[in-house]
């Protein structure tokens, strides 16, 4: 097929070739191990805040929450003033506090500030830690690589068959997909490091906010100016639209709860925190909080907007799966070439994100594993080439996982954010603010938040949870539908972050407080 | 859309970030 011919096509080329080139460019500054992890704190305000947003939001909030508010309505809304507080939370009480204090002890990783401030919890803390996190974003990458296969088969079906004729190979189209988003996120990420994915979350976040603002828009005009929609949109029962979602009482407030807890993620994500680490002064926290704000609240806004517009449009029951909303909407009202540009911004979103979590995780090998825990005494040109090479084995890994065990993978990712929230929100949270956090609290926090989050998805806890505190006939009624009892619980993300929060209190409290002076 | 519901989506995000610009203007970075 001729990109000349299918706008769509060569707004995506064109998108790739720009990533691949800022892979290139930014790999001449990568000389130390800094370098590579955190870009050599140089990066400004700017830069920093669209990468730590893009990073943030995967296609999840381009393609998945316009779906959840096509199918739920506007009780989605909890999820999306969630979100948005706990992004503001963390610039404005994490951020500048943590930039500061990792200047210390020139910290590079997550790991590195733990053990720097709680020397008594001994290097298990450094183990441990780093093996949650290379864990939890494993499987992440997997699932964006994975992710990444599917909007390619679903844009550019005949693109992928040529491809596989060109090839003459037995593999299914997605898997061509799949080995297209690995090989480019894996080849700008082991080039420039930090660099290259911020300079390139850069670009990935402008697609992504203009996507989000300008597609509601429009569909909103599309919606008041074409007589045939305007019939539909006045035929719309608004009375089944709350906030409530037709829940009272109990149910209510665990819908609440549950959609305002996917807020409290944000603090424990490290490759979120790695962002402020690298910024080039605690000064230009300020000007990154007000951007990354201006960016997060029309992003949200105008996702949940495409599932609301989407339901006045084509209804609840008109798709398969509402997660189509967002492509279909954007086909039918976007000119050709905008329309590329929109979905390569759902493209965007999951590289911007793997490619973090895929620095992240070879970045706590290398630097925390095998440089800081087994000791190994190498000039920062050898890490590199280290860290390189860790970074090709995990995106590797990764793509394996993503075409070999899906069920695996979905299984993981609903609970990775969750888990790296409850193992590592709570313990930094108060290790920069409480004066009595010892290590013992931090480890504490750390195995029991990830543990409660693991056991509260477990169908044998469900049962027991469901036993002790549901109605039978409100567990009976969802059973019927086919529906998971979760859904009536509080959901895990709340209780792994408040279990977390309790036992580094309480621990450090026990043990005696702080440890180690530090000034 | 009722006029109410468009009110309530579009407004309070807006409001908010119009504080939030305020503040950031009205108050200077503090030095340490």
């Amino acid at each position: 097929m001729n990109p000349m011919e299918n706008p769509i096509l060569f707004g995506f080329i064109v998108y790739l070739f720009l990533i691949l080139f800022v892979g290139i460019l930014t790999s001449r500054y990568v000389r130390s191990q800094s370098d590579f992890i955190l870009g050599g704190r140089k990066l400004g305000p700017w830069v920093i805040a669209f990468s730590e947003r893009a990073s943030g939001e995967s296609a999840w909030l381009l393609i998945g929450l316009p779906g959840l508010a096509l199918a739920t309505g506007f009780v989605e809304i909890w999820a999306v003033i969630g979100c948005t507080s706990g992004i503001v939370f963390s610039w404005l009480v994490i951020a500048k506090k943590l930039r500061t204090e990792c200047n210390r002890f020139d910290d590079l990783t997550l790991p590195d500030f733990l053990m720097n401030r709680f020397p008594e919890a001994t290097p298990v803390l450094r183990l441990l830690a780093s093996l949650l996190i290379a864990f939890f974003f494993s499987f992440y990458v997997a699932a964006q690589i994975n992710g990444a296969g599917k909007v390619l088969v679903a844009t550019f079906p005949e693109v992928l068959e040529d491809i596989q004729s060109f090839l003459s190979v037995e593999w299914s189209t997605p898997v061509i997909g799949m080995i297209i988003g690995a090989i480019i996120i894996i080849f700008y990420t082991i080039m420039g490091g930090f660099l290259a994915v911020a300079w390139t979350d850069l670009v990935q976040g402008i697609i992504m906010l203009f996507t989000l603002v300008v597609l509601p828009i429009a569909a909103f005009v599309e919606l008041h100016t074409n007589p045939e929609l305007t019939e539909r949109l006045n035929a719309v029962d608004w009375s089944s639209f709350s906030v409530t979602g037709g829940k009272t009482g109990a149910a209510l407030w665990i819908a609440v709860i549950s959609g305002l807890s996917w807020g409290l993620g944000y603090m424990g994500q490290p490759h979120l925190l790695a962002r402020f680490k690298a910024i080039r002064s605690a000064k230009d926290i300020r000007v990154g909080s007000l951007i990354a704000t201006f960016w997060a609240v029309p992003a949200f806004w105008g996702a949940f907007l495409i599932g609301i517009i989407g339901f006045c449009i084509y209804g609840q029951g008109h798709f398969d799966d509402p997660e189509k909303i967002m492509p279909v909407l954007t086909m039918e009202i976007m000119p050709m070439w905008l329309a590329g540009i929109m979905i390569s911004g759902a493209v965007a979103a999951m590289m911007s994100t793997a490619d973090s979590q895929l620095l992240i995780s070879s970045s706590t090998l290398s630097e925390d594993i095998i440089h800081k825990f087994m000791g190994l005494k190498v000039s920062q040109k050898s890490l590199v080439v280290i860290s390189r090479a860790i970074t090709l084995a995990i995106g590797i890994l990764g793509f394996i996982l993503a075409i070999t065990s899906k069920e695996l993978v979905f299984h993981m990712v609903s609970y990775a954010w969750s888990g790296l929230s409850a193992s590592f929100g709570p313990p930094l949270l108060l290790a920069l603010w409480w004066k009595r956090t010892n290590g013992y609290g931090i480890l504490a926090g750390m195995v029991c938040g990830a543990t409660t989050v693991i056991v509260w998805s477990a169908e044998w806890f469900k049962e027991i949870y469901a036993h002790i505190f549901l109605c039978p006939d409100a567990v009976a009624n969802v059973t019927e539908a086919g529906g998971d009892i979760g859904s009536l619980m509080i959901s895990h993300r709340f209780s792994g972050f408040a279990v977390s929060l309790v036992l580094v209190i309480v621990v450090s409290l026990v043990t005696g407080g702080r440890k180690t002076q530090l000034d | 859309m009722p006029f109410w519901t468009l009110f309530w989506l579009i407004v309070p995000p807006v409001v908010l970030l119009a504080i939030g610009l305020i503040h950031f203007f009205a108050t200077k970075e503090d030095v340490e």
